[in-house]
């Protein structure tokens, strides 16, 4: 028979942790377990053996982890270039197995895992963690999520917040990004119910660089327009299967050109850029092409977001 | 790439089962560039000869049936093949049975100022054009990786003589490419959508190589590793049809890998003359196949690639290609030297065929555009 709960009034669960332990052995003295079996039977044996194996597991299961990332970071850049992400992304599922695995060990050694059992169990946990451990739990099942649904993966360049860098390291609770600064910022996985996460490769090799320039209204637009596509084309970072594309838009102090076109490798994604810049502004400097010159007010709207969605 | 590289798994087990001793000492530099050369003088293979007469042909009666067929003919090939050559020899023949006029453009200039090269390129078409008293002409350029650099203003050669050619119908326009900078230029210039007319030069099968290369091995001396007859014929047939394999059918490769896979005998004297008379001292011939690339680095993938682009190029066309200073450039070329990947010849720099397979393999498993092989 299932085991059932007799109703006994007791007091909400504090949540601090001994809060939490007492409202755990209440609910367990509370337990019928129907077939004859006692509580204390929930759990078996502890013995030397027993704990040793579980600090064994443990051990393991952390050298495990350490190995298995650090195996996986030398791979990755031995790998041809085409299969670096690939390599990267099957980190945190192989991380999974592996604490999945020792946790249903561990778990198995200490208690009875029956279905009954384990039904009271979550139950339990479920009230107790809700409160002491909400975003903790919050954080892992966000990044189980994260797994299936892909807003970032290792090796995306996202930008998560003001926070934009490359996914270097795929963990239980967080991510952590590189910045462009080499900053390691972490973020928990739990982001991802709130907030916008932009991913500007998405598991490709490729994301795309957008260089914007900046010209007086009287320039020549189609010299302007024909010396970018040459910037891009002739760059040897460019990826030519993807496309090249110059966009202009028109403000009051000047007009804006946008470059958007992908290098063959992201990581090169400023070393790019910096190229196509100075490539395109020597090119620039051969003719007499005018800059933009700000008035009082234009100066006022400086603040301005230049990324309007072109 | 992926089904190359199971290719050239199985071209690598089968000739294993050669039973080619690899053993003996790799042939002295001297010796090495002595067959090199030999090969060189070679004329070109009479397959590579057909097809460009075919296709020659076909062309001039379809321009002779009709006003609107193209007046040009692209003739493609891997960037380790000598296209100039091919034509060379192709048009040599083809002349003695046609009436037109050929007038080949050899000297384009190798400058490593887009607007001189520009200018250079003009004026070489235009006075040669002028200067005829022919009102056809066969026009032949024969490396059209010449006409082109990458740096802005560097494709303004191409698209000139795209418009030219397309343009200038009274003339028939014949242009030898690699195809690896005919892709480059389809990408940045869209050349396919002016020039529908373009053949692919043939690979190349084992007994195609074996008897291409005869002039060369009857003057060696070869050890197949077992002395009966039957099995040596037996074995050259197999080891050069491996060798076709692991080339690609590529001639210039399959020289490079033939030479490679040359050795002293291993009971050779050390005291012997570094150049012996290759008549008189057995080489013993092992398995065929292509040196190992060592690890690359992002910069020098992108020096690679340039070369194979433009075939060969000089320092400081290489450094305006790739955006850099001489000085930088020619620290990894020197590099790349020293670990025998590229060469340079008259101050011009290029990748040895034998490493053309691997580097290919490397470069498309790096994101780099890459042509497929016919």
């Amino acid at each position: 028979m299932p085991a059932m709960l007799t109703p006994v009034p007791f007091s909400f669960p504090h949540p601090a942790p001994m809060g939490y332990l007492s409202s755990f052995s209440v609910v367990v003295a509370q337990l019928d377990l129907g077939s004859g079996e006692t509580p204390q039977q929930l759990f078996r044996d502890f013995t030397l053996w027993k704990l040793l194996q579980a600090a064994i597991a443990v051990a393991l299961a952390y050298g495990l982890l350490s190995t298995a990332e650090s195996i996986n970071t030398w791979l990755a850049h031995q790998v041809p270039s085409r299969f670096r992400l690939l390599t990267k992304q099957s980190v945190p599922l192989l991380k999974g197995i592996i604490l999945v695995c020792t946790v249903v060990f561990v778990v198995n050694l200490f208690i009875k895992l029956s279905p009954s059992n384990v039904i009271a169990l979550t139950g339990t946990l479920a009230v107790g963690l809700g409160f002491a451990f909400k975003d903790y739990i919050s954080s892992i099942i966000a990044g189980v999520v994260a797994l299936f649904e892909t807003p970032y993966r290792m090796g995306d360049r996202v930008k998560i917040g003001q926070h934009y860098g490359e996914v270097v390291q795929y963990g239980l609770r967080n991510i952590k990004l590189k910045t462009p600064d080499d900053n390691t910022v972490t973020i928990p996985h739990n982001r991802i119910w709130t907030e916008a996460v932009s991913n500007a490769n998405d598991g490709a090799l490729e994301a795309q660089v957008v260089s914007d320039f900046y010209f007086g209204h009287g320039v020549d637009v189609e010299c302007v327009i024909r010396i970018l596509y040459q910037a891009a084309y002739t760059s040897k970072y460019t990826q030519l299967k993807l496309p090249i594309l110059v966009v202009m838009d028109e403000k009051p102090w000047g007009t804006h050109f946008k470059l958007k076109c992908y290098p063959m490798d992201a990581q090169n994604e400023f070393v790019y850029k910096t190229d196509l810049i100075r490539r395109a502004k020597r090119a620039f400097s051969q003719y007499d092409l005018p800059y933009p010159v700000f008035a009082t007010d234009d100066r006022n709207q400086l603040g301005e977001n230049f990324s309007d969605g072109l | 790439m992926i089904i190359q590289q199971i290719q050239s798994w199985f071209t690598q087990a089968q000739a294993q089962t050669l039973n080619l001793v690899d053993k003996g000492s790799a042939l002295p530099e001297a010796v090495a560039i002595h067959l090199l050369r030999q090969i060189d003088l070679l004329p070109a293979h009479p397959a590579h000869l057909e097809a460009v007469h075919t296709a020659l042909d076909e062309a001039m009666l379809r321009l002779k049936q009709t006003e609107k067929a193209p007046n040009h003919l692209v003739v493609l090939a891997s960037p380790t093949e000598d296209i100039p050559c091919v034509l060379r020899h192709a048009l040599n023949q083809w002349r003695e049975q046609h009436l037109w006029q050929v007038n080949v453009v050899e000297q384009l200039t190798s400058t490593a100022e887009p607007a001189a090269m520009l200018d250079g390129l003009k004026q070489e078409i235009t006075s040669r054009i002028q200067a005829s008293k022919y009102a056809r002409m066969l026009i032949v350029i024969p490396r059209l990786e010449n006409c082109f650099l990458r740096c802005i203003h560097g494709l303004e050669g191409v698209e000139w003589l795209r418009d030219t050619i397309l343009a200038n119908r009274s003339h028939f326009w014949l242009v030898g490419c690699n195809h690896w900078a005919w892709e480059y230029l389809d990408r940045v210039c869209q050349l396919k959508a002016y020039f529908d007319a373009v053949i692919q030069l043939p690979t190349l099968s084992g007994e195609q190589l074996q008897s291409w290369f005869s002039p060369v091995t009857t003057g060696v001396l070869l050890d197949w590793s077992t002395a009966d007859a039957d099995e040596q014929a037996d074995r050259s047939q197999q080891y050069f049809k491996a060798l076709a394999d692991t080339a690609l059918g590529l001639s210039r490769v399959a020289a490079g890998l033939w030479v490679n896979s040359l050795r002293y005998p291993p009971d050779r004297e050390d005291n012997a003359a570094p150049l012996p008379s290759l008549t008189k001292t057995e080489l013993r011939v092992a398995r065929a196949r292509c040196p190992d690339l060592p690890k690359l680095q992002a910069a020098e993938r992108f020096l690679l690639f340039s070369l194979l682009l433009h075939g060969k190029m000089t320092l400081p066309r290489l450094a305006l290609s790739l955006g850099e200073t001489q000085g930088l450039i020619q620290a990894q070329a020197r590099t790349l030297r020293q670990a025998g990947i590229i060469r340079e010849q008259q101050q011009q720099f290029s990748v040895r065929p034998a490493h053309y397979p691997q580097l290919r393999l490397d470069l498309a498993n790096s994101n780099f555009l890459i042509p497929q092989e016919p």
